[in-house]
């Protein structure tokens, strides 16, 4: 079982990696956690994506959850915000794509066609 | 939606959509009075004695992209289907208290799911800035506060990889060896 000195250790180790990560103007993986969202599977994407960036030990990106979306049908919907601005949608996002759009487009930078919504460039 | 983990993180939005930064959850199962009770309370911008009457109609909605609401109305649905109620109260910018309870042995009763998944992402909310959780298994308990791990981390993120991985074990190793009385 693990206890909170446990946990102390652990900042003590992760301030000293830590220091060169977490940028205020990196990547916004937004993912939509209204009820569609929920019902449609948003929450495991959204743990699946958070698993994916800690797996890959990536800097300045940050996911976060947002409210409905407005298109519930297409439910769950995940938006990519680049540093840019560039927002890319990817609609119907399952656990087992997530790997590949970081792999892909946040690693790589190639947005996948296949997936996607449609994108709005700023 | 399929267990409970996944209702109460649909009802945890609507706190953080009321503007609330303290959300505290508490689940009580309560074997010898088969009882299982939910609470989720903020200290959001509360609701008048009007809006509260409306929550549970599922035309009734606050957000502007579509003319239905179905969070409170589906766990709504969801206790009815299972001998139990809900009842929500409110004070206009006080806070917003919701309550559910079912019948613990009832076959209609969602299973918990995953409350692990559900509690750590409502923790990385940005604007969430305390979530406390209570859980009650007969007379054994297991409660956390993000404040205190936050305090401990001294700005060291939730998500920070390590980190992140001792959360979720030591929320799900608690909520587990709680549960083993069930």
């Amino acid at each position: 079982m693990k206890t909170l000195e446990d946990l102390k250790q652990l900042r003590d180790q992760a301030k000293k990696t830590m220091e060169m990560r977490y940028h205020k103007d990196g990547i916004r993986i937004q993912i939509g956690m209204a009820t569609c969202g929920i019902a449609a599977g948003a929450r495991p994407v959204m743990n699946k994506f958070l698993e994916e960036i800690a797996a890959r030990n990536l800097s300045d990106v940050i996911v976060t959850q947002v409210g409905c979306m407005g298109e519930c049908a297409f439910e769950p919907i995940v938006e990519i915000v680049e540093k840019d601005g560039t927002k890319t949608v990817y609609a119907k996002v399952s656990e087992r794509m997530v790997a590949e759009i970081v792999e892909e487009h946040i690693v790589m930078g190639k947005r996948l066609d296949r997936y996607m919504l449609g994108t709005i460039k700023r | 939606m399929n267990d409970l983990s996944l209702y109460i993180l649909d009802i945890a939005q609507n706190s953080l959509s009321a503007h609330a930064d303290m959300i505290e959850i508490s689940i009580c199962e309560d074997i010898l009075a088969n009882q299982l009770t939910l609470i989720v309370k903020d200290n959001g911008q509360g609701m008048s004695e009007e809006m509260v009457a409306q929550v549970t109609d599922p035309f009734f909605t606050t957000r502007t992209t579509r003319k239905v609401g179905l969070g409170i109305p589906f766990l709504k649905m969801a206790a009815n289907l299972a001998e139990g109620d809900l009842s929500v109260t409110s004070i206009v910018s006080q806070g917003t208290t919701l309550k559910v309870n079912f019948q613990l042995n009832h076959i209609n009763t969602p299973p918990l799911g995953d409350m692990t998944e559900t509690l750590f992402i409502l923790m990385i909310h940005p604007d969430l800035k305390e979530l406390k959780y209570s859980h009650q298994v007969g007379t054994e308990r297991f409660e956390f506060s993000s404040g205190t791990f936050k305090a401990i981390l001294d700005g060291v993120p939730f998500t920070e990889p390590q980190v992140m991985a001792y959360l979720k074990s030591y929320i799900n190793d608690n909520i587990m060896k709680l549960r083993r009385a069930l």
